[in-house]
């Protein structure tokens, strides 16, 4: 048996005291770690590819204990997709200078490991119990870096993010319970097998908590109030973490439980909440879109941009059919990339200008053009022109979703990219004009070179950005392989209930 | 018995949802928070519930234990609610140090 599918989740968790007590007593830069740690997360990442390429499923049996007893853990080609993002986004943002002074360095660099586990364990767990024990130490990492800063902002969003995310979570759990008590069993792939024969109020009521529980862990609106706030509030790599992989990985566990608990929703079709899901989508395309227009603030505006994506993502999981399903997936994937891009590119212009104001971006292309260039070439990303991947998949997300017969959602996926145009247009737009003459002018700093290590990380997720768009057609192929086990996922089943291992 | 304590449990967490959302007041906003996660608690508790049940150990005489899965998942629900309700005083302590006010009203700063 091959130990490939622990290592994501162990490696973080080794890592953890070695970066705290590194840190401490000044004998190793935890950043180092946390870099190497991705790294290696990164080739486990390719071993488990091959070793799926062989295969198709990879269960793992914690301990040895036979199936039923101890824990589970499967990897298969859609938790492959999400361990490769987590991944590839964290190794982006630890390359990133770190924020403030270095002695609270060693909670920040302890509170990046254990959130890269938490989110390893969510997406590999193959029982719901572990689950909710992984989205609990996700979460509370995630509501500690918000508030890092300190700073009345930082802590007024910490405040909301933990109370909102707290209700979450409860919701969650009590549907986890509900599972449990109308079967007795909190095993998948055993409850994909039982859960299509429970009385249709369980079943509802199940679905339920467990989507208005992940609902407020990634954002839906109106469940959404927190994000902006958050995002808007956390030092830079946080933020590009959070909105790159910390939302989605709530969404993929969504999905994942719907996949194999309401099978139903795949095979026939858009049903009830799949229509549920389209609609909830679209109120986040405009809420998002409408807000963004809306706001004086780059962070808050990069939030509620993100708020808009997740909309167009779920509208696509929602229509249900195998191409919608991959289109929304290559949408995830593309949306976390450029969105981490941009939110660390915030962050190097923040610490430009001392503030994350629009009108304090003027006269940055004089100071920056590097920056604004790579702005600019995200920000075509987010609105969805080429030559950037998020012009394919939004592309996908639109004919696949037309073709699933929502041309309601459809239309707000092709509107919501004008929108979008809009204001990205007047970032760059202001990033482009001269300084203002006057005494409130804030003078133009000289640019401390970028330090390498950050360079580094901006150019491995520009070149993504747009080898993604070149491969786009490949990609899409291979994301429709993944969907196919959304859609018909017999052979996660089959490969658990099989003995799952030795 | 079950029916009463998950009837129970039910009413509490609505009554809970009820206090979030009326509540202006950052601490009651906290002992909200725990009245609800005390609702599930109680349901999950109530779940393992069998008639006439023992502990759950193996003995010689034999005869029904409760069911001990949904104990455990209430212990470690009970070890997060505990840590997340910490987290929330402490976040109150540092927000009461700068606004000098636990007021959610003139606490915000951030809207829109």
């Amino acid at each position: 048996m091959t130990h490939l599918p622990i290592l994501p989740i162990v490696i973080p968790l080794l890592a953890v005291p070695a970066v705290f007590f590194g840190h401490r007593f000044e004998l190793v830069d935890g950043r180092k770690v946390l870099a190497l740690v991705s790294a290696l997360g990164l080739a486990v990442f390719a071993g488990l590819a091959v070793a799926l390429a062989r295969s198709g499923t990879l269960p793992y049996a914690v301990g040895g204990w036979p199936f039923g007893r101890g824990i589970l853990l499967i990897a298969d080609p859609l938790s492959l997709l999400m361990l490769g993002m987590v991944q590839l986004i964290f190794l982006a943002a630890v390359l990133f200078p770190f924020p403030r002074e270095p002695e609270a360095r060693a909670a920040y660099c302890t509170f990046l490991c254990l959130l890269q586990a938490g989110l390893n364990g969510m997406i590999l767990t193959a029982d719901l119990f572990n689950l909710y024990v992984a989205l609990e130490i996700t979460s509370i990492v995630s509501y500690a870096l918000v508030a890092y800063p300190k700073n009345r902002e930082s802590l007024e969003a910490g405040f909301k993010y933990l109370l909102l995310g707290s209700v979450g979570s409860l919701l969650i759990l009590w549907g986890i319970g509900l599972v449990y008590a109308s079967t007795g069993s909190l095993n998948l792939a055993h409850l994909s097998r039982v859960f299509g024969e429970l009385p249709h109020p369980v079943r509802s009521a199940v679905l339920a908590l467990l989507f208005t529980g992940f609902a407020m862990k990634f954002a839906l609106v109106p469940f959404h109030t927190w994000k902006p706030d958050a995002y808007g509030s956390a030092p830079a790599p946080v933020s590009a973490i959070l909105a790159g992989v910390g939302s989605k990985v709530p969404l993929y566990c969504l999905l994942r439980i719907v996949s194999l608990l309401f099978a139903g929703m795949f095979r026939a079709g858009p049903g009830g909440f799949g229509s549920l899901l389209v609609w909830a989508g679209f109120a986040s395309i405009a809420v998002g879109h409408f807000m963004a227009l809306r706001q004086v603030r780059l962070g808050r505006l990069l939030a509620y941009s993100s708020v808009a994506h997740i909309g167009y993502i779920v509208v696509a999981l929602g229509s249900a059919s195998a191409d919608s399903v991959a289109a929304g997936l290559f949408h995830l994937v593309n949306h976390g990339i450029l969105k981490a891009g941009l939110f660390l590119l915030t962050g190097c212009l923040v610490t430009l200008r001392g503030s994350d104001r629009l009108d304090a971006m003027r006269g940055m292309s004089r100071d920056a053009p590097g920056l604004v260039a790579l702005f600019a070439l995200f920000s075509l990303g987010m609105v969805g022109v080429p030559p950037v991947n998020g012009f394919v998949s939004k592309w996908a997300v639109l004919t696949s979703v037309m073709r699933a017969g929502h041309p309601v959602q459809a239309a707000a996926v092709a509107a919501g990219g004008l929108v979008a145009l809009l204001y990205y247009a007047r970032v760059v737009g202001l990033m482009c004009l001269p300084l203002r003459a006057g005494p409130t002018a804030p003078a133009g700093p000289a640019l401390q070179a970028l330090r390498w290590d950050a360079r580094v990380s901006l150019a491995l997720l520009a070149v993504f950005c747009v080898a993604l768009f070149f491969l786009g057609g490949p990609a899409l192929r291979l994301l429709s392989g993944v969907s196919g086990i959304v859609v018909a996922p017999q052979d996660y089943v089959q490969a658990i209930l099989a003995g799952a291992g030795p | 018995m079950t029916t009463l304590l998950m009837l129970a449990a039910l009413i509490l967490f609505l009554l809970g949802v009820y206090g979030l959302l009326t509540n202006k007041h950052l601490i009651k906003l906290v002992i909200c928070f725990n009245i609800m996660e005390a609702a599930v608690l109680i349901f999950l508790v109530a779940l393992g519930h069998r008639q006439g049940a023992g502990v759950p150990i193996v003995r010689p005489e034999g005869g029904p234990y409760v069911d001990p899965l949904p104990h455990a998942l209430a212990l470690t629900a009970i070890v997060i609610g505990a840590s997340l309700t910490a987290m929330m005083l402490s976040y109150i302590i540092k927000l009461y140090q700068r606004y000098r006010t636990v007021d959610v009203d003139r606490l915000k700063r951030l809207r829109g």
